[in-house]
């Protein structure tokens, strides 16, 4: 009657009763939590191979590392001209795509990123493209900081 | 700035990929909800997760660069193979571990 019905980990960590030593119980619970953790995770990653949306974003992604790698090269030897994190972030986006350098920072890495992207005759779902954007773009940024 | 190779890039930009994918499936499975993981066991998971997706990026790199990527493109079946083998090796590594 009334009450959760659910037994989390963590519940059964703090109020369950385990014969043996608490000790042993900590370990059996510990080994429990892995292999749920584990399980879902190995489910995810068979979901992965099976979808043929989320492996193609994985494919997909690869024509782009080298963009962005380029767009790094570029931001790069700038900064080390001039010192200027913001020139060096100019410098990157002017790889790609000239409107990009009037764009404020973050943005524009994003912008010639998502430009690239469309400038390939590639047919992704939306969600896919966004996935694509951020991550590269995330990863020229870090790369520049 | 420090400077970035290759395969830092490589796998900045697929752990990235691959952690998004994972939470999308796990998120549009509603997986989490079902089992009920209380918020300790959900920030271990997305350890987990963010951990395993390091891994495969990292040995996705070094098979590019075997490859002599970027120099030389990688088609996307050759492309679609090595990561096939690599997430299927990674979760038969996870699903063994449980036994």
């Amino acid at each position: 009657m009334g009450g959760s019905k659910t037994y989390s980990i963590s519940k059964v960590k703090r109020g369950g009763k385990i014969s043996g030593s608490p000790g042993n119980s900590t370990l059996v619970l510990n080994a429990i939590q892995s292999s749920v953790q584990n399980e879902i995770i190995a489910q995810s990653l068979g979901a992965m191979i099976s979808y043929a949306t989320q492996l193609n974003t994985l494919v997909y992604a690869l024509k782009f590392v080298k963009l962005a790698y380029k767009m790094y090269c570029a931001g790069e030897k700038t900064y080390n001209e001039t010192g200027d994190g913001e020139e060096a972030i100019k410098a990157a986006a002017g790889i790609v795509v000239q409107e990009a350098l009037d764009k404020l920072k973050g943005e524009g890495i994003r912008l010639a990123v998502s430009y690239a992207l469309n400038q390939e005759d590639i047919n992704i779902n939306d969600t896919t493209k966004t996935i694509i954007v951020d991550s590269i773009s995330g990863a020229i940024e870090n790369a520049l900081k | 700035m420090t400077q970035k190779t290759i395969k830092d890039f490589i796998i900045g930009i697929y752990s990235n990929l691959i952690e998004e994918n994972i939470n999308s499936w796990l998120n549009s499975e509603e997986a989490l909800k079902k089992s009920s993981l209380s918020l300790n066991d959900k920030i271990k998971l997305k350890e987990n997760i963010k951990k395993i997706s390091k891994d495969i990026s990292g040995e996705f790199a070094d098979e590019l660069i075997k490859l002599n990527f970027p120099e030389k493109d990688i088609g996307k079946s050759k492309t679609e193979e090595i990561l096939t083998t690599l997430i299927k090796k990674h979760m038969e590594k996870l699903k063994n571990e449980n036994n």
